[in-house]
């Protein structure tokens, strides 16, 4: 081990993390993973090069790339168990979405060829936000509307092979007014995803044209390309430190959780529960084990039902222990924090997972697990507030009104029980 | 690609590895794998490499058959 001034750096950090972690506080995690890139980050940043082993250096990238290629892996694997438990890993889609396009933009300004690398990350931004807009609305006149935006960009990109000064500014332009009527005005108008999807990549591309748009573009020293890039970086830091801190604080309710003595019920809010009860700041409560059949809605809920809260005090989401009837339809459960079931303020269901191919209002619904909603969409079925069936996946081949439907594929119906045909 | 590095380390004082390490500022692992072959030094510890022996590259690093067909 090499025992230099990074060396002992990293030892003060580990010991602050080991002082942090004796205290009971959380933020020892940070120093240790601090303590860890600490040579990484030095290295790859070029800070102190007379501290770094080349070796070591072809070794880092190397288990780097190791590393990053396990952790898109590890993440889509979650996904799919996410998706498979009934939940939307919205958050692991975009850490997957911005480990790829950070290594994509790294790879591609570390190259050199700033125009080139400008054109192309604005062509990209264009077709992939052309195509998440078609997939999420269809071919409804907005979402067209959103894909027909998309293929400006596109073209603005092909246009910045010949006025690249002339785009960068435009750009730099628009993001700049963007942020500060949007983004500084309120956070929380500007979703995450716009943030970084198409905010930063367009930035980063303006100082791509710009860099890359000087006669002598081959000659931009790495110096001025690591100021620009590092008073990007220091800017994005700060937007996202701000969108952090004042974007999500009226979405996410802070919990506070207390054990219950094991294997006593106890009447809380109403309900017999057991276990790990968690309260909303208000005293309400978050979430709760039934510890004994409960009737919750009108409906009768078996013990060991994990019931889920809005702050407001509203149910919002059941995890039933086992596979459980619910007005007469075999609904999934594998206990708490997986499939969920959901029920409208009048008790009726509003979403549940089939726990086996069932027909459900004439219907042949398919049976929900890891595979059948993984691979072609999701295999929920959806109610509407009359009782009446919205949405299930096929489980065979089936015909109504005179179209077929194959096995697989997903049928809707209006409130009042009428085929509903979504094109394509 | 051949490394002549050990050679040239017993030819001057029998200088460790960990000692020759030491002096260019590298890790002992490093030089126990550029002479085992393991690991293709940069042009610049090459440079520091021979200059420390005060030889050439050409002396202390020589191209094999086979060398620049990998290349292409």
């Amino acid at each position: 081990m090499k025992r230099d001034k990074i060396f002992y750096g990293a030892c003060i950090l580990s010991a602050l993390g080991i002082l942090a972690a004796v205290l009971g506080s959380e933020i020892s995690f940070i120093f240790f993973v601090t303590a860890y890139l600490l040579r990484p980050v030095v290295m790859e940043f070029g800070l102190r090069v007379k501290f770094v082993d080349e070796r070591e250096r072809t070794i880092h990238a190397k288990s780097g790339d190791v590393a990053f290629v396990v952790l898109i892996v590890a993440m889509i694997g979650f996904c799919m168990l996410e998706i498979a438990h009934g939940r939307r890993p919205e958050i692991l889609y975009e850490l997957i979405a911005i480990g790829l396009a950070a290594r994509a933009l790294t790879g591609l300004v570390m190259n050199g060829e700033y125009k080139k690398a400008g054109v192309m990350i604005i062509s990209t931004v264009g077709f992939f936000l052309g195509l998440f807009i078609i997939m999420e609305g269809g071919l409804s006149l907005v979402s067209l509307f959103g894909a027909a935006v998309a293929f400006v960009i596109f073209g603005v990109s092909q246009l910045a092979k010949k006025f690249p000064r002339t785009v960068a500014s435009l750009i730099a332009f628009i993001v700049a007014v963007t942020i500060l009527k949007l983004g500084l005005y309120n956070f929380k108008q500007v979703q995450s995803a716009l943030w970084l999807f198409v905010i930063t990549p367009m930035t980063i591309s303006s100082a791509c044209l710009f860099l890359g748009s000087s006669k002598n573009a081959d000659d931009v020293s790495p110096k001025t390309a690591y100021y620009v890039f590092g008073a990007l970086s220091v800017c994005a830091l700060f937007i996202f430190t701000m969108l952090m801190v004042f974007g999500s604080r009226e979405e996410q309710h802070p919990t506070t959780f207390k054990e219950l003595n094991p294997g006593v019920a106890t009447e809380i809010q109403g309900y017999h529960v057991q276990g790990t009860v968690n309260y909303f700041e208000n005293g309400k409560l978050s979430s709760c084990i039934l510890a004994r059949e409960d009737t919750v809605l009108g409906q009768p809920l078996p013990a060991g039902t994990q019931l889920n809260f809005l702050i407001d005090g509203r149910l919002d989401i059941v995890c039933l222990p086992s596979d459980t009837y619910i007005q007469s339809y075999l609904c999934k459960g594998e206990g708490p924090g997986t499939w969920h079931t959901v029920f409208y303020p009048n008790g009726q269901l509003k979403l549940m997972w089939s726990a086996k191919d069932q027909w459900i209002q004439g219907i042949p619904c398919r049976e929900a697990s890891f595979w059948t909603d993984a691979f072609g969409g999701g295999v929920g079925v959806h109610f509407y507030p009359n009782g009446k069936l919205m949405q299930c996946k096929l489980a065979q081949d089936f015909s109504l009104d005179g179209h077929f439907f194959k096995r697989g594929q997903h049928i809707n119906f209006d409130e009042n029980g009428q085929l509903v045909i979504v094109k394509k | 690609m051949k490394t002549n590095l050990r050679k040239y380390r017993f030819e001057n004082g029998e200088l460790s590895q960990q000692q020759l390490a030491d002096m260019i500022g590298v890790s002992r692992q490093t030089i126990v794998s550029i002479e085992k072959n393991d690991y293709s030094p940069s042009v610049k510890l090459a440079l520091i490499l021979a200059k420390k022996f005060n030889i050439t590259v050409e002396q202390l690093f020589e191209l094999e058959e086979g060398d620049i067909d990998e290349t292409r």
